[in-house]
């Protein structure tokens, strides 16, 4: 089920909200924390009830894994050790994974390279799939580390199916979770929370049904007469890129605001997970503010296990540079999610080298290289192939020539002895060139100069890690969320121009990782 | 004010909103979705009584055929279906046979596909069925979405030909009235009742045994005959109106025609096997452009595509064993400028020597 489709609004939402506060009006902690695993798990089965089994087979495998390593742990055996029950653990985890998500890469891979010709097989990626294990990993590190305290099963069911992060994040936490669902307090109704959870709903599904869908128009073509061997010229592959790129944030951040705010109508908080990535003004920066949970997660179960920052410099550069390999990986099987984790470990490499030098550059300049580098990983990360992605590129740096309109031809017919050629600026793909750059140029706009959602709504902490002190954007003064006319009245609006707009519920981009 | 306050207000925007907007796109109803659209309902009584209808204006077409066959009471043995391309295509060709031309402007793939679906809803199998074959068919670009006010009977369409298998459920929920409703909160529904409420009334159509007029009549075969100042146009005046066709851009239908869509071949296979499946003759049908147009297509590299399409039609007509009739190229269809009523639309006596021709 989606976010953004009437079925999940019109009745899945409202009546998981009223049965919800009915059972806890009894305060009934254990109702109603079944009750709301169990929506949850309609909420996966509506995609594919098939998957439910994996889905179950996966909660209770972990569950079980996790209760041996406590026990382990409290009987100190010598034969079987906790991190033997950790690895193996892992190892059943990360080979789920790879066999849905990376198997017919490799048998394709294989074939290629050994000029095989063994069958791929017909394998459905289960939704979700990356969310819920990466989550269940963390969880049994977190019980070998000793920072797991509840064990209760339905709550464990709740933690990794909680509708709102199942699919596609953010990616939580065992113990910034259980403590929610265990606490009593959060069985009242807090208008509060209702009130804010659902304006921050409402941005998101705007964010994605009207901005992100809309720049898709615009991205998608793009890529499609690129994967269809067509050659962009300079402004055809800078709007292509530049409105993916938008697309892409619009999309995933207005995703995780809806989790956001649907989890508040639950009185539970989830992690922030977005927080202006394009104002960043490097790229470590972006990472702090890009998929914040998934930084997080490979930070500590990635990076820090290599060794982190403890072993020189040197290593440190190296365990950089695997932890952002391997979260190209995890973002799909293909040479293209490759070469974005590289490019990004690359960035960021030469980012920590940088500040060894201490050379500072002007904030504007390092906003610049820092937005092209990721504009430009972008293209990788959207390409159906590196070849696609590299004609995108060459486009983007002037070597795939230059196209003007052929109105203006009049005027500079000198140019045409420079190679300039006058079929219009968007001769693939015949978009409209005034809706790309209107669209793509408000769009930046929103993303650099205006405050993001958290920020709108900092006062009332939204989201984990936020607090009044995480404002940095001054116009924020003059729009900050409250309980107030205007506000409902432009919320209003806003939700009702989304709802409309959702004809054809689209996915989510992240919802294929 | 309170939080509590606050949600109660924005709900009710919504709420209200929303209710708001559903009443509006009842009552005006554009598809006619929830009731008859009295216009084209009307229009479709006086077809099934075999008569002729002028002055209609401003109608939806897609709407006429689904009335018609839902009304009918005769089964029908040979059908026509495709683009106004092919609405010249008269019953005098098909003598001792029960025949309609279902032809609608711009069709699509999807069009023909609703239509077929109906007859099947009724559980009737026409012996024999022409397709018009515009190369727009195959361009993902094609810009025609006229089809969707018959969308619902192309998602039946859909489930008999097995098109979307993946979207069972989602079809079992068109075809329990749920897409029908989202319609009352769509955008796309919302602009076209406002167009309908905002465009002028439609002219008040009488029914007629004359066959030309100063009117267009729809005549009792499903073909239209043009109003005179339209039939009777010089050649010279028709060569003007095809030339500003042929140097329009894109011209209709085929602009960013960049390769055939695989999406849009495959639903044409699957329909085409299908109709042979249930024996029904098929006979391809392409409709000459006008000699101007043509040169037009074959010197701008632009179309090139859109000329293959013809070449692609010609060979799966061949693996399939269909028969062909016509050519996007006039000359081989041996017409000349004095043939057409435009840049893309043929007239009836060259209509009749093409099929005299192939018989």
């Amino acid at each position: 089920m989606l976010f953004n489709s009437h079925v999940f609004m019109f009745l899945f939402l409202p009546i998981t909200i009223s049965i919800f506060y009915l059972i806890a009006k009894f305060k009934s902690k254990v109702m109603a924390v079944s009750w709301l695993a169990s929506m949850s798990l309609v909420f996966y089965a509506w995609w594919n009830p098939k998957f439910l089994i994996l889905l179950f087979a996966s909660i209770g495998f972990n569950y079980t894994v996790g209760y041996a390593l406590v026990y382990i742990k409290k009987q100190h055996y010598n034969i079987i050790r906790p991190i033997h029950i950790l690895v193996l653990g892992i190892v059943v985890n990360l080979s789920t994974l790879a066999y849905y998500k990376y198997f017919n890469f490799f048998i394709a891979n294989i074939n290629s390279l050994l000029n095989l010709s063994t069958p791929v097989e017909n394998i459905i990626l289960p939704i979700g799939i990356s969310f819920f294990t990466f989550t269940q990993i963390a969880f049994l590190v977190d019980v070998y580390r000793g920072f797991v305290k509840e064990y209760k099963f339905i709550s464990y069911v709740l933690f990794v199916t909680f509708f709102p992060h199942l699919i596609a994040g953010p990616i939580l936490h065992h113990k910034e979770m259980m403590p929610q669902f265990e606490d009593e307090q959060n069985l009242n109704v807090d208008w509060e929370n209702i009130a804010l959870g659902t304006a921050i709903f409402v941005f998101g599904l705007f964010k994605k049904v009207i901005i992100a869908d809309n720049l898709a128009t615009f991205a998608t073509p793009v890529f499609n007469a690129v994967s269809q061997g067509a050659i962009p010229n300079l402004f055809e592959a800078w709007s292509g890129a530049l409105a993916y790129s938008l697309q892409l944030y619009f999309d995933f951040s207005g995703y995780s605001d809806m989790a956001v705010g649907l989890a508040l109508l639950f009185n539970i908080r989830l992690p922030v997970n977005f927080f202006s990535p394009y104002k960043a003004t490097s790229i470590i920066e972006f990472w702090r503010r890009w998929h914040m949970t998934l930084s997080r997660y490979l930070k500590d179960y990635l990076y820090i296990p290599l060794g982190g920052n403890r072993y020189g410099e040197y290593k440190r550069l190296r365990n950089l540079m695997i932890t952002m390999l391997l979260g190209g990986v995890w973002h799909g099987a293909g040479w293209t999610f490759i070469i974005w984790g590289s490019l990004h470990g690359l960035y960021l490499v030469i980012n920590h080298s940088w500040r060894k030098l201490n050379f500072s550059i002007p904030n504007s300049v390092a906003w610049g290289l820092t937005f092209i580098s990721v504009v430009i990983a972008w293209v990788f990360f959207r390409a159906d192939t590196a070849h696609s992605a590299v004609l995108i590129i060459k486009g983007m740096f002037g070597l795939n020539g230059i196209s003007l309109p052929a109105k203006i031809a009049y005027k500079l017919p000198m140019l045409e002895n420079y190679g300039v050629k006058f079929s219009g600026l968007m001769p693939l793909t015949n978009l409209s060139t005034s809706k790309v750059i209107i669209s793509v140029g408000i769009s930046m706009c929103i993303v650099i100069f205006l405050p993001n959602v958290m920020e709108i709504t900092a006062k009332y902490r939204p989201a984990l890690g936020i607090e009044k002190k995480s404002i940095e954007t001054k116009l924020v003064k003059y729009i900050q969320w409250k309980p107030s006319y205007l506000w409902s009245i432009v919320l209003g609006f806003m939700a009702i121009i989304s709802i409309l707009a959702m004809v054809q519920a689209s996915e989510f981009l992240y919802f294929q990782f | 004010m309170s939080y509590k306050k606050s949600f109660i207000i924005m709900v009710s925007i919504i709420v209200f909103g929303l209710l708001g907007i559903a009443t509006f796109n009842y009552q005006v109803d554009p598809a006619g979705l929830f009731r008859l659209n009295k216009y084209e309902s009307g229009i479709a009584d006086i077809l099934i009584k075999k008569q002729n209808v002028a002055n209609i204006s401003n109608y939806d077409e897609r709407l006429v055929q689904k009335y018609l066959i839902e009304k009918s009471i005769e089964k029908r043995d040979v059908l026509v279906l495709g683009s106004s391309r092919v609405m010249q295509i008269h019953d005098y060709l098909f003598p001792q046979q029960t025949f309609f031309n279902h032809s609608v402007s711009g069709a699509s793939i999807e069009d023909d596909i609703a239509i077929v679906a109906m007859y099947k809803e009724r559980n009737w199998i026409p012996q024999k069925i022409i397709i018009g074959l515009d190369p727009w068919l195959l361009n993902k670009y094609h810009g025609q979405n006229r089809w969707q006010s018959i969308q619902e009977e192309y998602n039946n369409g859909s489930v008999y030909l097995g098109l979307d298998n993946n979207n069972e459920k989602a079809t079992c929920f068109n075809k329990s009235f749920y897409r029908k409703y989202i319609e009352l909160i769509s955008l796309p529904y919302l602009k076209a009742s406002y167009n309908k409420w905002r465009r002028p009334k439609n002219n008040e159509y009488y029914t007629t045994m004359e066959r030309e007029s100063t009117v267009a009549i729809k005549l009792a075969d499903g073909t239209i005959s043009y109003p005179d100042n339209e039939r009777n146009i010089s050649v010279e005046d028709a060569k003007k109106r095809a030339v500003i066709y042929a140097s329009s851009d894109p011209i209709y239908s085929i602009g960013n025609f960049d390769k055939l869509d695989e999406d849009n071949k495959r639903k044409f296979e699957i329909f085409v096997k299908y109709l042979q499946k249930h024996k029904m003759e098929v006979v391809f049908f392409l409709p000459p452009y006008h000699p101007a147009v043509y040169d037009a297509l074959v010197n701008n590299p632009q179309y090139s595509v859109a000329l293959e399409t013809e070449r692609y039609f010609r060979n799966f007509a061949q693996q399939q064993n269909i028969l062909v009739v016509g050519a996007y190229n006039p000359v081989e269809c041996w017409l000349s400028d004095a043939d057409f009523y435009d840049g893309m639309h043929a007239k009836p006596q060259a209509i009749d020597k093409i099929f005299n021709r192939s018989n």
